[in-house]
């Protein structure tokens, strides 16, 4: 992420587009958890239908599917090319992937509630290496790599903000747990602490990886966490570098994305055609792998990434507005029965 | 009739129906119930679909059980019931009968002298205590009834006694002033007479008298309260369960004076009939928790003794994991806590063990001694215990992985030193491990099983000279020599000894993940680890929690044990009645 938007940026704001992308993405997810609740019970592939009818609610939800789809795949990917590069040199990307695939599938079949257990297990374990290994790497932070704030002013930084959008995909859950939560008049406040906890962090390892690397070294590198990480070094410690925790903690991250992508073109495909959920997770699986071989090398798949973001703003953000809007027009879920009187 | 002029038409064979003379219906009749029979109609073919669906005998099965409330539980499975005859000599017969005329049945016959009556006393000769049967029961009748003897012998004239001129039934003579035996009582069946006398009892026989009185007569030898084997301690209490499930239950009961403590029996295996307590305490104990246990235990049906260790194969929710879905332990004051806590524990007869359920992931890395403990020493000593139970399972497989796929990930003077040490070392490190840890296994499975002086030399023998041989002759390398014996160190302090089991069975899987894939396999090893735990239930409670799904008021007794004062509230995840432990 903080190369995307290096890239694009060129002045060491980054924190603050992230913070902005932020904001923006409280705003979608809040809309989208407005949406859900007014709907109870039911996930965006059901009420979908009864806002737009039947052939645009079935369009909406396939392109959602898709989406989910890609982005699975694109997350395998991702974690092959990792793996590639810093544990399995010689090992094939193939192989890789099919494990991985194996693994997420394992957790999907069990269900929402598992998966809900299984990431609260992970977040922690996530949260306390990241920020840890972050500010062991504070020691040769020097605050005037980050200086000077707004040297370009704000429109660049607002322009880049959007390059982030891929960092922040995978809200759109909650267009679909909402309707297995016990408590869905809770939605907005869970959605609202579910996206301040990665801005925070974002926003924290922006802030030290260009205070550590200067913004030069952060658009060149692959992977600048990665490369940060590797050089955190202790006079006279014994452990010389950190890279183990830190790819655990990566592993992890893009387990989590992954399970609850697969899991939603799952749930979304059953819901679709009203059939058991499981056969659709491993029916999945196959064309998973295929778009995680499609690009041909790790720029490809960077920009495969990027293209996956864009396209993601416009799924999780604006679609719930547009449906909201709709459903507003229509008076369809709430505004129906409130009509209705007791009906 | 009906229903077959149903099908006649149907089929459209109405012309044979026109004639109905009996020689052609016949046929007919039977050609329609055999119709029925494959549409699954009528009485013959609804039997034909249960026994296709293979519901037919369980569904009668669940029915069954779904009848017993937990009070009549203890009725479970018994044949029919044949009452107490009038006749003395039809009911001895009846015994000695069903017993198969066993050698080591004993029939006593009372007749005292010229009262008229005729008892006889019944059990078997070395589960009852003899002496307590002469000097208690024998003795006592021949006093009191005989004639002429004490002067209160007549038949039935026991009230002239106390003044009442009205005449007392001889068994209720018997049982209120004659016999000095503490536990008896009245039966009409002869079905609790033969499980009585089976279980130790004296059962006595009065002629003409349709009753039996059943005395509790248990005479065998019990082994002495000791140290419990399972797990040793240092500062907590050192009595351990024994193998009678009454002293067990009375361990339990000197602990916890409570009045809501119930303790449920009921007689288990087809044969061996072995008695089984459920002990919880009514009002914290989680209701369906405990309808859910002895739903699953009456369910049962084997013909074996049903040990502890059974009836846990039988019960638990899912018997593919390699984790203990329930505790097993041999330490009273775990029950204790246990029950005190909202759990349910599970005793049976001759086993010295106790169930405990349900369980979660942390109940195994405490030890009782940890609520002794002043709280910082107990902290500090489950966070090392947590710290070798990481250990005992990955540290293997993390060398295994960096060794032979990460070296970039080793500090490099170690990386070094590494390579220096396998310099020569003709086996893979991933063979090097798997041979090394199966050597521990074996010498600490032969340790186990041999008496206590040989298996210290088996482990002096194995661990010293194998390992200090194999270095020796530079077919392993030390490093990994000191990697083992830290592994088995650190597995050894895992307390509870089946979840050492299956940490000892997964780190073989850690090694072949580290094997195969290096690190990368280690992370989705720990990955399905977690996933599976986060799957698996026992008996409704998650088995990570209180991990998850979060419950911070449990976290006080988790990794830490922070101080007694503070820990006010029953653990949240049980769903406990009472909810309040200590204070306000």
């Amino acid at each position: 992420m903080e190369r995307d938007v290096g890239q694009k940026l060129n002045t060491p704001d980054i924190w603050l587009s992230v913070l902005i992308a932020g904001a923006i993405f409280i705003f979608f997810g809040t809309i989208s958890a407005r949406l859900s609740r007014m709907f109870p019970g039911e996930t965006i592939f059901q009420y979908s239908k009864t806002i737009t009818g039947k052939f645009f609610g079935l369009l909406l939800s396939m392109a959602i599917i898709i989406f989910y789809t890609f982005i699975s795949g694109y997350e395998v990917r991702i974690l092959s090319e990792l793996v590639h590069t810093y544990l399995l040199l010689r090992t094939p990307k193939e192989v890789v992937i099919i494990i991985f695939i194996c693994v997420g599938t394992y957790l999907v079949v069990g269900g929402i509630n598992l998966i809900a257990r299984t990431f609260q297990l992970y977040l922690p374990v996530i949260l306390i290496i990241l920020l840890s290994i972050l500010f062991m790497g504070m020691i040769e932070f020097e605050l005037e790599n980050l200086m000077p704030v707004l040297g370009k002013g704000i429109l660049p930084v607002i322009e880049s903000a959007k390059a982030t959008s891929l960092s922040f995909i995978g809200f759109g859950v909650i267009a679909v747990i909402t309707a297995f939560m016990k408590n869905p008049g809770k939605a907005v406040n869970a959605v609202v602490a579910g996206i301040a906890i990665p801005i925070v962090v974002y926003v924290i390892s922006a802030i030290i990886i260009v205070g550590v690397l200067t913004i030069d070294e952060v658009k060149t590198l692959t992977w600048p966490l990665a490369s940060f990480v590797n050089a955190i070094e202790y006079p006279g410690g014994f452990v010389e570098n950190f890279q183990v925790f830190f790819l655990i903690v990566w592993i992890l991250a893009i387990y989590t994305t992954f399970v609850g992508t697969h899991y939603i073109a799952s749930i979304g495909l059953s819901q679709v055609f009203n059939k058991d959920f499981g056969i659709f997770v491993y029916a999945l699986n196959p064309l998973i792998y295929i778009i995680a071989l499609f690009p041909g090398n790790i720029m490809e798949t960077f920009s495969m990434g990027s293209r996956l973001g864009y396209i993601g703003l416009a799924i999780e953000g604006l679609v719930p507005v547009v449906l909201l809007i709709i459903a507003r027009i229509r008076k369809k879920g709430w505004y129906k029965r409130k009509e209705g009187g007791t009906g | 009739m009906d229903k077959e002029t149903v099908w006649v038409k149907k089929l459209g064979i109405k012309i044979l129906r026109l004639d109905q003379g009996k020689r052609a219906g016949q046929p007919l009749r039977i050609f329609v119930s055999f119709l029925r029979i494959i549409r699954f109609e009528g009485k013959g073919g609804k039997k034909v679909l249960d026994w296709l669906k293979g519901k037919g005998k369980k569904s009668e099965k669940s029915e069954k059980y779904e009848k017993y409330s937990i009070e009549q539980i203890e009725t479970t499975g018994q044949d029919k019931e044949i009452p107490v005859n009038g006749d003395l000599e039809s009911n001895l017969k009846a015994m000695e009968e069903t017993l198969s005329y066993s050698s080591d049945l004993v029939v006593r016959m009372i007749i005292p002298e010229n009262s008229g009556y005729r008892l006889a006393a019944v059990y078997i000769s070395d589960l009852a205590d003899r002496n307590v049967i002469q000097t208690n029961i024998i003795k006592p009748l021949l006093n009191d009834l005989s004639l002429g003897k004490t002067g209160a012998g007549n038949a039935g004239s026991a009230g002239s006694r106390t003044g009442i001129g009205k005449p007392v039934p001889i068994e209720k003579r018997i049982k209120n002033s004659i016999i000095t035996v503490s536990d008896l009582r009245e039966t009409n069946t002869l079905n609790e007479c033969l499980s009585a006398v089976l279980a130790g009892d004296t059962i006595l026989f009065i002629d003409n008298i349709k009753k039996a009185l059943i005395i509790k007569t248990p005479g065998w030898k019990t082994r002495n309260l000791e140290d419990p084997a399972m797990e040793s301690s240092i500062n907590a209490p050192r009595d351990g369960f024994i193998e009678t499930l009454g002293e067990n239950i009375a361990i339990i009961r000197r602990r916890i004076k409570d009045k809501n403590l119930s303790v449920i029996k009921m007689k288990l295996g087809r044969r061996a009939r072995n008695e089984i307590a459920v002990l919880y305490i009514k009002g914290i104990a989680n209701n369906d928790i405990v309808k859910e246990v002895i739903r699953r235990i009456s369910q049962i049906d084997t013909d074996r003794a049903i040990a502890v260790g059974i009836i846990q194969q039988f019960i638990e929710d899912n018997f593919l994991s390699l984790f203990p879905q329930m505790q097993y332990t041999d330490r009273p004051d775990r029950v204790t806590n246990a029950i005190l806590e909202g759990r349910v524990a599970v005793l049976a007869d001759n086993t010295p063990f106790a169930l405990i359920i349900p369980v979660s992931f942390s109940m195994f890395m405490n030890t009782p001694e940890d609520y002794y403990d002043r709280w910082i020493y107990a902290s500090t000593l489950r966070l090392l215990r947590y710290l070798a139970m990481a250990i005992s399972l990955f540290l293997p497989g993390f060398y295994v992985a960096l060794i032979s796929y990460n070296q970039g990930l080793i500090p490099s003077k170690l990386a070094i030193f590494i390579a220096a040490t396998r310099e020569g070392v003709p086996i893979p490190s991933l063979i090097e491990a798997i041979l090394m840890e199966i050597t521990i296994e074996i010498l600490r499975e032969a340790g186990v099983r041999l008496p206590r002086s040989v298996g210290q030399a088996v482990g002096i023998v194995g661990g010293l000279v194998i390992g200090e041989a194999a270095v020796r002759a530079g077919l392993v390398s030390p490093v990994y020599v000191l990697v083992v014996a830290l592994t088995g160190i650190s597995s050894f302090s895992i307390v509870q000894y089946y979840m050492g089991v299956s940490f000892r069975i997964l780190r073989f899987l850690v090694i072949f993940s580290a094997g195969f894939m290096g690190l990368y396999g280690v992370i989705l090893f720990f990955i399905m680890l977690t996933v599976h735990l986060a799957k698996l239930k026992s008996f409704g409670v998650n088995y990570l929690s209180p991990l998850v799904p979060y419950r911070p008021g449990d976290w006080k007794d988790f990794i830490l044990r922070l101080p007694v004062m503070t820990m006010k509230k029953r653990p949240e995840m049980l769903k406990t009645g009472d909810k309040k432990k200590q204070g306000n």
